[in-house]
C-alpha cells in the first residue's frame, strides 16, 4: 500500500535523463535505484526484491529488451517498461510478448500516472472469513476493481498465507470457529506491523468497535441492520415474496408457490 | 418430531376450518340480530369481518382458489351488506393481492408482459361495461345479480373440479397473431434443468373469452384468476407456472379499471374493506407458511364444496325460494 515499500529500478546510459528521472520517482516517494548498463541492473537485481523495473531500449552493451528478458529470469514478479526514444510498431510487439509496458520517451505525459496504477495494482489484499459464499461475493467485487485478492477460511489458513507472502491489507471476519478476528488481526500485525486491517462483522456492538480501533483497525458491518430503513427494507423484500408466492398458490401452482418462497432463504 | 409437528399443523387447519364454516353460521345467525334492530357497537362486524378473512386468505392459499372468488359468495351469502359493497370490496380485495404478488411475479420472470399487455387492455375495457351493466342490474333489482352470480359460482366450482391444468401444454402452431404480438418466451425449468420455450395458439379465441372473462370479473367482481388460468393455460397454451403469475399481474390491470367504477359509485366502503384486505392479506401470508408442512388436497374439495353451496344459496337467496334457510 505504502509507496515507499515498492522499489523501483532505473536503466538508462544517459545520466542526465536518469538522475532527473530518479528525483522525480523519489518525489512520489518510491525506493529508487539507478544503473547505467544492463550488467549493472542485472546485479542489482540479484541483490535485492526490486517491484518495478524501468528500462531504456538503446544502451550500449546489452539492449533494454535483453535486459527485460534477463530480469523476469532473474525475478518472475517484476514489472517493467520500456522506455525508449526511437520506438516503432517492431518494438513495442516485442515487448507486449515479453508482458511488459512500452512508453515512448517523448510522450512521458501518461507514464507516471500509469507507474501509479501499476503499484496499486501491486497491492495483496487477504480476505478472511469462514463463510465461503460471502468471501466470494466479497473476492469477486475486489477483482472488479481490478485486485487479485487472497482468500481465507479460517484464521490458521490466513497465517499460512501471510508467512509467505507480502500481504498489504487484510479484511477479517470478527465471527470466525478457530481465531477470532480481532486476534487475528493482532497476530497479522505482529508478523508485519505495517499491515493494513479491517475488521467484518455480522454481529458488532461497541466495545468490539473501541477494541478494533484500539488496533488501529477498521471496522464494518457486513450488513446495515442498524439502519432503520435496512430493516424495512428487508422486511418488505420478504414481503415482496410471500406474497409472490401467495399469487402463485391461490391460482393452484402450489409447487411454483413453494419454489419463491423456498428461493427467500438463499 | 415430525409427526409431532405434521399433527399440530393438521389440528390447526382442522380448527381454521371450523372458524370459516362456523363464522357464517354465527354471522347468519347475527343477521337476524341486525335485521331486528341493530344493537350492535360499529367494530362489531368490522371485527368478524376481520377474523373471518383471515381465515379465507388462509384457505385460499391452500385450496388453490383466488381470495376475491371466495370472498364475494361467501360474504355476500352470509353477511348482512348490500351486494353492491360486497362487490366493490370483492374487486379491491382481489385488487390488493395482485398488486402485492405482481412485483415479485414480474421480477422473478414468471408474469410475462407481453401476454398480460394485450389480453389485459381487452379484458379491463369489458370489465368496466361490466362493472356498469352490474351496477345498472342491481340498481333494478339486486335479486337478479344475485341469481347471475350464484349460477356463475356454481359454474366456477364446476370449473375447479373438472378443468385439469396442464404444466406443459404442447403447441405445435403459433398462429399469425401471436407470432406478430410475440406471445412465447422461455423460462428455466429447475427440475429438468433446461430452457423451456413456449409459445400461444388459437389467440383469437382466447382474446375473445377474455371479453366474457372481463365482462364477469366486473359485473361480480370477482377477480378473475380461475378463469384467466384455465384460457391461458388450457386454451391459449402457456405453461402452468406462466399463466398462473400472468393471470396473477392481469388482475391487476382488470381489477383497477372495474374497481375504479365501484368506487365512483360509493360502493367502496373503508369500514368493510380495510378489515377485508387485512385479514385476507395476514391470511394468506400465514397460509404460505403452512404450505411447505401441509399436502392441503382435501382442502381444496372442501372449498370447492363450500363455494358450490354459497353459488346455490346466493341463488336461493335472488329467488326468494328460501330452499336453504
Amino acid at each position: 500500500m505504502k509507496k515507499d515499500k515498492l522499489t523501483i529500478l532505473l536503466v538508462d546510459d544517459n545520466e542526465k535523463f536518469l538522475n532527473s528521472m530518479a528525483q522525480r520517482a523519489k518525489l512520489r516517494e518510491y525506493n529508487v535505484l539507478t544503473a547505467t548498463n544492463g550488467e549493472q541492473a542485472l546485479e542489482m537485481a540479484s541483490k535485492q526484491t526490486i517491484h518495478i523495473a524501468v528500462v531504456d531500449q538503446q544502451m550500449p552493451g546489452m539492449e533494454g529488451l535483453v535486459v527485460i528478458t534477463k530480469l523476469k529470469a532473474i525475478a518472475p514478479d517484476i514489472k517493467t517498461l520500456l522506455l525508449t526514444g526511437h520506438g516503432d510498431e517492431k518494438l513495442k510487439e516485442a515487448t507486449q510478448a515479453l508482458n511488459s509496458t512500452y512508453f515512448d520517451k517523448e510522450d512521458i505525459s501518461g507514464f507516471w500516472d500509469f507507474l501509479a496504477n501499476l503499484s496499486l495494482g501491486e497491492i495483496n489484499i487477504l480476505l478472511v472469513d469462514d463463510n465461503p459464499k460471502f468471501l466470494k461475493i466479497l473476492a469477486d467485487r475486489i477483482k472488479l476493481k481490478g485486485h487479485e485478492p487472497l482468500t481465507a477460511l479460517n484464521g490458521k489458513e490466513a497465517l499460512e498465507i501471510m508467512e509467505s507472502n507480502r500481504i498489504h491489507l487484510a479484511i477479517v471476519d470478527q465471527q470466525m470457529p478457530d481465531i477470532d478476528g480481532l486476534v487475528l488481526i493482532t497476530q497479522l500485525k505482529k508478523i508485519d506491523p505495517a499491515i493494513k486491517t479491517m475488521l467484518l462483522t455480522g454481529h458488532g456492538d461497541e466495545k468490539l468497535k473501541e477494541a478494533t480501533q484500539a488496533l488501529n483497525s477498521s471496522y464494518f458491518e457486513k450488513e446495515d441492520m442498524g439502519s432503520f430503513w435496512g430493516f424495512f427494507r428487508k422486511i418488505l423484500k420478504s414481503l415482496e415474496t410471500t406474497m409472490a408466492a401467495a399469487g402463485m398458490a391461490e391460482g393452484g401452482d402450489h409447487e411454483d408457490a413453494l419454489k419463491i418462497k423456498g428461493s427467500k432463504k438463499d | 418430531m415430525v409427526n409431532i409437528l405434521i399433527n399440530s399443523t393438521n389440528r390447526l387447519l382442522v380448527s381454521v376450518t371450523i372458524l370459516v364454516l362456523s363464522c357464517p353460521v354465527g354471522a347468519y345467525a347475527a343477521e337476524q340480530v341486525v335485521l331486528g334492530g341493530g344493537d350492535k357497537p360499529w367494530w362489531y362486524w368490522p371485527l368478524i369481518l376481520f377474523i373471518f378473512c383471515f381465515g379465507l386468505g388462509i384457505l385460499a392459499v391452500m385450496a388453490g382458489v383466488g381470495g376475491g372468488v371466495l370472498y364475494v359468495p361467501l360474504v355476500s351469502g352470509f353477511f348482512p351488506f348490500h351486494i353492491d359493497f360486497v362487490r366493490g370490496v370483492g374487486l379491491m380485495v382481489a385488487l390488493a393481492g395482485a398488486l402485492a404478488a405482481g412485483p415479485g411475479l414480474l421480477r422473478r420472470n414468471l408474469a410475462n408482459l407481453r401476454l398480460a399487455l394485450p389480453v389485459a387492455l381487452i379484458a379491463s375495457t369489458f370489465s368496466i361495461i361490466g362493472a356498469m351493466l352490474g351496477l345498472y342490474l342491481s340498481a333494478l333489482n339486486p335479486d337478479i345479480i344475485q341469481v347471475c352470480l350464484g349460477a356463475t359460482i356454481v359454474g366456477i366450482a364446476a370449473l375447479l373440479i373438472f378443468s385439469k391444468n396442464s404444466e406443459k401444454p404442447i403447441v405445435t402452431n403459433q398462429d399469425a397473431i401471436s407470432h406478430a404480438l410475440g406471445l412465447g418466451g422461455v423460462y428455466w425449468d429447475e427440475g429438468a434443468r433446461e430452457n423451456v420455450e413456449w409459445k400461444t395458439h388459437r389467440t383469437v379465441l382466447g382474446f375473445f373469452m377474455f371479453i366474457l372473462i372481463g365482462l364477469v370479473a366486473g359485473m361480480f367482481g370477482l377477480g378473475a384468476g380461475w378463469a384467466n388460468v384455465p384460457v391461458l393455460n388450457l386454451m391459449m397454451g402457456a405453461p402452468l407456472k406462466i399463466s398462473v403469475a400472468t393471470s396473477k399481474f392481469l388482475l391487476s390491470i382488470t381489477d383497477t379499471s372495474a374497481a375504479w367504477i365501484y368506487m365512483n359509485r360509493g360502493c367502496v366502503i373503508p369500514l368493510i374493506g380495510v378489515p377485508s384486505i387485512v385479514g385476507l392479506m395476514l391470511g394468506s401470508l400465514l397460509g404460505v407458511r403452512l404450505l411447505a408442512i401441509a399436502k392441503p388436497k382435501m382442502i381444496r374439495y372442501f372449498v370447492i364444496v363450500v363455494l358450490l353451496f354459497a353459488g346455490l344459496k346466493a341463488m336461493d337467496k335472488g329467488l326468494g325460494l328460501g330452499l336453504l334457510g
